[in-house]
């Protein structure tokens, strides 16, 4: 083993040296700042975003996901047909070869990509990942070589979504035997890039895969750790680094200016939710005067610049392929704070004593707004100032995250900064009943939105799913769950000189079938 | 003395268990689950949560736990991080030697900052010199760390380019490597401790000066300078390493801000991350390796005093 | 100076040119020195001069409070151990490495999860955090004190142990101790903007120092403003309490005054 290191040290060593010499005559090297590195093994990458980047330029996976429509396209799997509802069949690619030089497979050693090793993935995925969902599989079988026939228990649209199928890479399993604890730093794939040095917390260095059946015209990928997105946002203003994946919005309109640009796919939904259970919430009227009361527009301008979000009417974001309905939700919105001090009298809250408070029964309606950081207190902090304006006494309360989840689970919240990815099945975690105390966390459940969203984990045709999705969408935001705000786009920052730069969606691509960076000075 | 040396390190390791025990006891009483936070923020999925729960043992009693976590130390099995699967022995071997280098490089800037500066202040007590001082010193203790690392990131990053922005240096890439990386965060994390100590050396020597020994050397004839360097400053000083050494062993803890500014690799960032994540593995490692890190500069400190002042005795 | 600013506290209500809480979501980042507000707005176009003025009540409180806790248990511990070492001394500075290597983070969100997130828990965690180096600082001075001449002449003369301490010892303290405590202020308010980062201090909107920095942060390079003022704030408590501190110090220190 520790002589194996010593090999690829020396090798590591001899390929620098050949790569410094080649450095004149424009090496194409691609700098990256990411938040932090931890452990890239393909399937231990949690919801970590810059291991899952590294994971995915050394590994393949069966499918990606658009640039533009976010819908499944050929990676691994040149083609795939659902045979009836609960049966899927992929073609794989032929001819596609996993890396050599490296302690799995010696130089000129290594073996094609097969249908054994995508099931063996899955297999292996379906044990050890915990962020993908992958219950729904049922089975996995090798066909042939290059057919891989997939069995699900119920019917599965969201088979080919991010954090299921789409995001199982595939490795070989003499990877697993032969690496060991070592798969965390150096795992090895198909991809178009080979990981050549990996420091926990510091930097990761990757070079071109020359077999990549596709190929890249970067020589190079470095990810560099800088934890601090002000650091961050110096480093790409002074050239250290040409891509920071994590920018802070604030910075956006200063550094469009000096020509950078800035490429965002999909982001969260942001938002106010209640627990419905819990008073004074508990009642319609609170929740809907409450909503009436805010100015959502210049709430959210106030906190992200414009061009970095986009107003929210519901949960489920533009880059979602299902779902999607500012224009159908946009009449549940309003803004009319009379209208919102004749709900609260109505609910039985009035200012009765005359001291600048809304009352009932003598005591004061007041509570608590809870939220752990970040742009989330500001949101409150203008919310907080707001509602005291009227009477109410809302307090913002920021707490440890330890601390706001555990209250959260436990019911012990009212009112909260209400975020999720918004991936594809946000709506059913955040809202079905049955997920009360685990990712429902505003404790609603309604018998039709149950039965809505049931139905619609369970039809694959996408017209029909979305309509699906839709009602339920309503019924929740009608029912006042949450007060949507906006939703924030990821904004990565790309120096001008880096081209056809797509971010992240699920994977990192940076060599596909729709693109492939390289840099022009 | 050996036999002091050999007390005290005996009686280091109640103190260590004890550091340990109260931090998981208190980790234990603080709501938070490390679990549980994935599952809200979306780094788990609910069926895999139960898993990971009893996985971790951390549906056991706080006492099992404990007790586990002793038996696997004792096998030298660190374990793995809940939320990373990250080898912990491996991200503190790498971690490690990054935050002793900072700490005691910080610490020795500040040190050469300050011993000169108070003593010049004090010996001209209300002189210009001193009000220079003095003035420096506030605006040094007042100056929070993350405005002031990213002040002279600006400056000499980003306008100047004369020195790096991120990271470690290594010296296999040559000495100016090395230090050029190590600039900016020592004078960041330096300037403080620079404020606080040139003030309190400025302070112990004014008082030793007033003592009745320095008086009779002083009425012996002996000449300033042989006052000052001979009697004075060995009595003024032990504040100010009293305070250092203290000092040092919370820069051994790490120091969050510099770290992530200067994206400088130590064990304050980890450390801080696993609280918030309620990691309780990886914040039970780094609490005990700041705790070695502290009672051995507190060790160091209290036999520095026999050397400085003879007088000193532990028995 | 602190005159000043005790008076600011005081009377803020009547000093402010503005309500701190009130939001012009249309003008942020108002440069200082703009119509009606001398020191500029902030994100959320509040008034920063009123800002500070509210905020000196609490960071002002917060700063003497703390101290005022970790000097008094600090020193009451260093004398004790220095004074009469052997198994005292080996108990307190045990309870120094327990307290000053526990990650006080740890501490701060156990006590916050607790007890709740407000400004007397802050100032309680920041008070036990911060004893240790008085504790030392007391201890490695009487461990010299202790055999000088003028301690055995009044052990001789029949003083009492506590006498000896107290009036004979602690007074030879003063110096390094009450620089330490005017340093510490700034310390303790810097310390309330890193616990606020972390969701551990006090809540917003009220204005603090600590909690201005901390909104200054993610602006630092759009309204450097933000972050200057609270900072020289910061600047001129500690400088004021310094020479009080220096003042304190010429008044106690028994050869200082001859």
């Amino acid at each position: 083993m520790k002589a194996q290191r010593l090999i690829c040290l020396f090798a590591v060593a001899l390929l620098s040296l050949a790569l410094v010499g080649v450095a004149v005559t424009g090496q194409q090297v691609l700098k990256l700042a990411v938040g932090d590195l931890e452990n890239v093994d393909p399937m231990d990458l949690g919801g970590r975003n810059p291991d899952v980047s590294v994971a995915s330029l050394v590994c393949d996976n069966l499918v990606f996901l658009g640039k533009d429509d976010f819908l499944p396209k050929p990676e691994l799997a040149v083609s795939w047909e659902a045979v009836d509802d609960y049966t899927w069949v992929f073609h794989l690619r032929e001819g596609v070869m996993f890396q050599d030089g490296n302690a799995v497979f010696p130089e000129g050693q290594a073996r094609e990509v097969t249908a054994d090793d995508v099931v063996y993935s899955i297999g292996r995925a379906k044990e050890v990942a915990v962020y993908l969902v992958l219950s729904e599989i049922e089975s996995a079988t090798a066909l042939d070589r290059y057919t891989v026939e997939i069995k699900t228990a119920q019917p599965a649209p969201f088979l080919l979504d991010v954090h299921h199928l789409a995001s199982v890479m595939i490795i070989p399993h003499e990877a697993v035997e032969i690496l060991g604890d070592d798969l965390k730093i150096s795992p090895i794939g198909s991809g178009p890039f080979e990981i050549q040095e990996f420091v926990p917390g510091e930097r990761a260095v990757l070079t071109r895969n020359e077999d990549y059946w596709l190929t890249p015209n970067l020589d190079e990928v470095q990810f560099i750790v800088i934890p601090d997105p002000a650091a961050a946002i110096i480093a790409l203003e002074a050239g250290e680094v040409d891509i920071v994946t994590y920018g802070p919005a604030d910075e956006g309109p200063r550094l469009l200016d000096l020509g950078f640009s800035v490429s965002g796919r999909g982001g969260s939904y942001r938002g106010v939710g209640f627990n419905v259970t819990t008073p004074p919430f508990d009642d319609y009227r609170v929740r809907r005067a409450i909503s009436l009361a805010l100015d959502v527009d210049s709430i959210w301008k106030a906190v992200i610049p414009e061009d970095f979000g986009e107003r929210a009417y519901g949960q489920v974001p533009p880059w979602v392929p299902m779902g999607y309905d500012s224009e159908g939700l946009m009449d549940l919105d309003g803004y009319d704070q009379a209208a919102a001090l004749d709900l609260f009298a109505q609910a039985g809250w009035s200012d009765s004593d005359g001291d600048g408070w809304l009352d009932k029964d003598g005591e004061k309606l007041s509570f608590e707004m809870k939220c752990f950081g970040g742009a989330q207190v500001r949101v409150f902090t203008i919310i907080a100032t707001v509602l005291q304006q009227l009477g109410i006494d809302a307090t913002v309360l920021q707490q440890d995250v330890g601390v706001w989840v555990d209250d959260l689970l436990a019911g012990n919240t009212g009112m909260f900064f209400d975020f999720s990815y918004a991936g594809t099945t946000g709506l059913y975690s955040m809202f079905h009943g049955s997920l009360i105390t685990q990712s429902n966390t505003h404790f609603y459940d309604n018998p039709t939105v149950n039965a809505l969203l049931d139905e619609a984990n369970m039809t694959v045709n996408y017209a029909a799913r979305s309509t699906l999705w839709k009602a339920a969408q309503r019924l929740i935001v009608k029912d006042q769950a949450i007060i949507p705000l906006y939703f924030e786009v990821v904004t990565t920052y790309v120096a001008p000189y880096v081209k056809d730069f797509v971010s992240e969606w699920g994977t990192l691509e940076l060599v596909s079938s729709e693109n492939n960076v390289y840099i022009d000075k | 003395m050996l036999t002091y040396l050999v007390r005290r390190v005996l009686i280091a390791i109640p103190v260590l268990l004890g550091i340990t025990f109260i931090t998981f006891a208190l980790l234990h009483l603080t709501p938070g689950d490390p679990v549980r936070i994935m599952l809200a923020t979306e780094q788990v999925t609910p069926e895999v949560a139960e898993r990971l729960t009893e996985f971790y043992s951390l549906d056991k009693p706080w006492y099992v736990q404990y007790g586990r976590y002793l038996g696997n130390l004792l096998r030298g099995d660190l374990g793995v991080s809940i939320t990373s699967r990250a080898d912990i022995a491996a991200s503190i071997a790498n971690r490690l030697p990054n935050t002793i280098l900072l700490a005691v490089s910080s610490m020795i800037l500040a040190l050469l900052i300050a011993l000169p500066v108070g003593i010049i202040s004090a010996t001209h007590r209300n002189s210009i010199a001193d009000y220079v001082s003095l003035t420096a010193s506030m605006i040094g203790v007042s100056m929070p760390s993350f405005w002031l690392g990213l002040l002279l990131l600006l400056q000499f990053g980003l306008a100047w380019k004369i020195l790096p922005i991120w990271g470690v240096g290594r010296l296999s890439n040559g000495l100016w490597d090395f230090i050029s990386h190590l600039i900016l965060p020592s004078v960041t994390m330096g300037t403080g401790l620079a404020a606080l100590l040139a003030r309190l050396t400025r302070a112990s020597v004014l008082e030793v000066l007033t003592q009745d020994y320095i008086r009779t050397a002083r009425a012996k004839g002996l000449k300033e300078r042989i006052v000052l360097y001979r009697h004075a400053l060995r009595n003024a000083i032990i504040p100010v390493i009293t305070a250092a050494g203290l000092q040092l062993g919370y820069l051994l803890g790490g120091a969050v801000i510099v770290e992530s500014i200067f994206s400088w690799p130590g064990l304050g960032r980890l450390t801080i991350q696993a609280i918030q994540k309620r990691d309780l593995p990886v914040i039970q490692i780094s609490t005990l390796v700041f705790a070695i890190a502290f009672v051995l500069v507190t060790l160091l400190v209290d036999v520095l005093y026999t050397f400085i002042d003879p007088r000193i005795r532990y028995d | 100076m602190l005159l000043g600013f005790v008076i600011c506290a005081i009377f803020a209500d009547s000093i402010a040119p503005h309500d701190p809480l009130e939001m012009d979501l249309m003008s942020p980042f108002q440069k200082p020195g703009s119509p009606g507000h001398l020191l500029g707005t902030d994100n959320f176009g509040r008034d920063i001069l009123s800002r500070l003025i509210y905020g000196s009540r609490i960071s002002l409180t917060v700063g003497l409070v703390v101290v005022s806790i970790a000097a008094v248990l600090g020193s009451t511990l260093g004398l004790l151990s220095g004074y009469y070492g052997g198994a005292v001394d080996i108990l307190v500075m045990r309870l120094v490495e327990v307290f000053a290597a526990f990650p006080f983070l740890i501490l701060a969100v156990a006590v916050m999860a607790v007890l709740g997130p407000s400004i007397y828990n802050v100032m309680l965690v920041l008070g036990l955090v911060n004893w240790p180096i008085y504790a030392r600082l007391v201890r490695s001075q009487v461990l010299t004190l202790r055999e000088t001449p003028f301690v055995e002449a009044a052990k001789a003369t029949g003083c009492s142990n506590g006498r000896i301490m107290f009036l004979h010892i602690l007074p030879n303290c003063t110096s390094s101790l009450t620089v330490t405590a005017a340093m510490s202020i700034a310390g303790a308010i810097l310390a309330t903007a890193a616990l606020g980062f972390l969701g551990l201090g006090v809540q917003p909107p009220t204005p603090e120092w600590g909690m201005m920095l901390n909104e200054g942060k993610d602006f630092l390079r759009r309204a450097p403003h933000m972050i200057t003022y609270p900072g020289v704030a910061i600047m001129l408590i500690v400088l004021s309490l310094n020479f009080i501190g220096d003042g304190l110090r010429d008044a106690l220190d028994p050869h200082l005054r001859s």
